[in-house]
């Protein structure tokens, strides 16, 4: 467990443990309300002592020891379920809130967080136990009444959505923690190792060492961008399709990407990539071309996006472009989004394609 | 270039691999009068030696690449060194006073053509630098209304450029010479620098330190 996830794990500590003070509060409140109706008021207040002792200890003294932490859970547990019991010989049938209010849900809550789903459940099924044993008490027979049946339908409820709660919160805390990873390697990587395989790249006399060293350093930045390949983000999307066909077609492809592209809807964004990836293969492919250039910046209005490819390759007469590919795959992509693309070529001085969304 | 004397350079990167490599790469058209390993040491070496030309590493110690922009961008073109195209830093430096960037991977004739034209006080602008210097002005333009932006001519330059045109081919499609698209992307970037100056003039007036 890294120290956020400490953290995350002491904030939902934090919380049940606010909520048990509340919880006591209500206790407390509950018992001068139905005043009217104790019929052992001696009884419930020594009753109530003790859970605002353990309520006062947990809040001021927290423990990270793990196995403390579960005595403190199974006394808190026993005690709630004590109190279930307790409420059913201290009060009249006619009152209307029961002895411990909400203060058993703690425990619950602590144990879902702690110990999962089935931890939970099994606290919320102990308490709905003790709660029924403390109704039946009450009436003076087993009785499955609608407050115990709320009861333990609240008591199940609360251990399923504090450990969905817990997990989810754990998960996205795992999440961050592994793209925390990837941008510390990121930074080792860069500062450390691509350094050294761009001065081997450009140094050795050994064409074969020279190549490996290319080869490496574009496999790393591809690793290096590949984290972020979910990412919805269009400048990373470029990056990782410009680096993929770098890789594939051994070509040297530049990015001048500006930063202040607006949000394209995923369709577009998809459609756009796409074409971009597209007219490199084919300038790779068909135009045997040395460098590509990709281009991306705001149209005039600042709405969409509009992208250029060009390659320095061998060209075409403008009337047969080679790889039929092209009309497919770039013109129609982008027309069925609603946008465009316009292909210029002269035959010994490149192809440039350029595509438009709005 | 063979008879006129040769570029005086200082280098200034903490990877002493790349120290000593770079001096094979430059040839006989230059000469290393000292290096430096991190930023601090580079704002020294320029002080003492006054070279034509400043060769900084974007990442170093003491500041990197951008300080010595700061301080010696006024004394000699100081074109940054930089492994990646994609980052923010590079805009930072070159906006700092940097004529611009280079990529380490870049091949050694490519290298010496381009900084030999810097040591004459030519911009060295990559496509990405263009992009970034694009929405830049874009930015300033939100932030401080038109004035000191780009005219309409100087943004086609730029967008030529960052669609990866030599100033020879941005000449011909704007029907102008090279030379007047070389004098456009220097404006450009002394533009860059001004507004840069300005904002941190700005800033602290806003923020009342002296």
């Amino acid at each position: 467990m890294g120290p956020d996830a400490a953290a995350i794990d002491r904030g939902m500590e934090r919380a049940i443990s606010s909520f048990r003070l509340v919880a006591l509060v209500g206790a407390g409140t509950g018992v001068v309300v139905e005043r009217d109706h104790l019929v052992r008021p001696w009884l419930a207040a020594a009753a109530l002592a003790a859970p605002a002792l353990l309520t006062i200890h947990l809040h001021l003294a927290r423990s990270d020891d793990r196995a403390r932490v579960t005595e403190l859970l199974v006394f808190e547990a026993a005690l709630g379920c004590a109190l279930l019991v307790i409420d059913g010989v201290v009060y009249d049938e006619l009152r209307q809130q029961s002895l411990p209010w909400a203060w058993p849900s703690a425990a619950i809550l602590t144990a879902a967080v702690l110990g999962g789903i089935r931890w939970g459940l099994a606290g919320a099924a102990v308490a709905s136990a003790a709660g029924l044993i403390g109704e039946s008490l009450l009436h003076g027979s087993p009785q499955w009444t609608t407050t115990v049946a709320s009861r333990s339908a609240l008591f199940a409820l609360a251990a399923v959505v504090a450990a969905a709660a817990a997990d989810r919160l754990r998960q996205a805390e795992d999440e961050m923690a592994a793209v925390r990873a990837r941008e510390e390697a990121g930074r080792v990587v860069h500062d450390g190792i691509l350094q050294t395989l761009a001065a081997i790249a450009r140094r050795s006399d050994d064409d074969a060492l020279r190549t490996l060293a290319a080869d490496t350093e574009r496999e790393l930045r591809s690793y290096l961008v590949a984290g972020h390949q979910d990412v919805d983000d269009l400048p990373m999307a470029l990056r990782a399709a410009a680096s993929e066909v770098a890789r594939r077609e051994a070509v040297d492809v530049r990015l001048a990407v500006a930063d202040d592209l607006p949000e394209l809807p995923p369709e577009r964004r998809r459609a756009l990539v796409g074409a971009v990836t597209e007219a490199l293969t084919n300038a790779a492919k068909h135009g045997r071309a040395n460098r590509i250039v990709v281009f991306a910046d705001c149209t005039p209005d600042e709405a969409g996006v509009t992208c250029s490819v060009r390659d320095d390759g061998v060209g075409f007469d403008g009337t047969s472009p080679p790889g039929r590919g092209i009309e497919r795959s770039i013109v129609r992509r982008m027309s069925e989004v609603g946008g465009r693309a316009e292909i210029e070529s002269t035959p010994g001085r490149g192809t440039e394609v350029r595509v438009w969304v709005g | 270039m063979g008879r006129v004397s040769a570029v005086r350079v200082v280098v200034a990167d903490d990877h002493p691999i790349w120290l000593s490599g770079i001096r094979v790469d430059l040839g006989e058209n230059f000469v290393v009068v000292a290096t430096a390993a991190d930023a601090r040491e580079a704002v020294e070496a320029v002080g003492q030696h006054q070279p034509d030309l400043v060769l900084a590493d974007l990442n170093m110690p003491e500041g990197g690449g951008r300080r010595v922009a700061e301080e010696c961008g006024e004394l000699a073109p100081v074109v940054i060194l930089t492994v990646s195209e994609a980052e923010r830093d590079v805009l930072d430096a070159v906006a700092a006073g940097a004529t611009g960037y280079l990529l380490k991977s870049t091949s050694g004739e490519e290298l010496r053509s381009a900084l030999w034209r810097a040591a004459k006080g030519e911009p060295v602008f990559s496509p990405s630098l263009a992009a970034m210097v694009l929405t830049e002005f874009r930015r300033l333009k939100q932030l401080t209304g038109p004035t000191g932006g780009l005219s309409d001519r100087e943004r086609e330059v730029l967008a030529q450029v960052a669609r990866g045109l030599s100033y020879r081919e941005i000449g011909e499609a704007l029907f102008i010479s090279p030379k007047t698209v070389e004098n456009h992307t220097r404006n450009i970037l002394d533009k860059l620098h001004l507004s840069r100056k300005d904002e941190l003039m700005r800033y602290a007036i806003e923020h009342d330190i002296e």
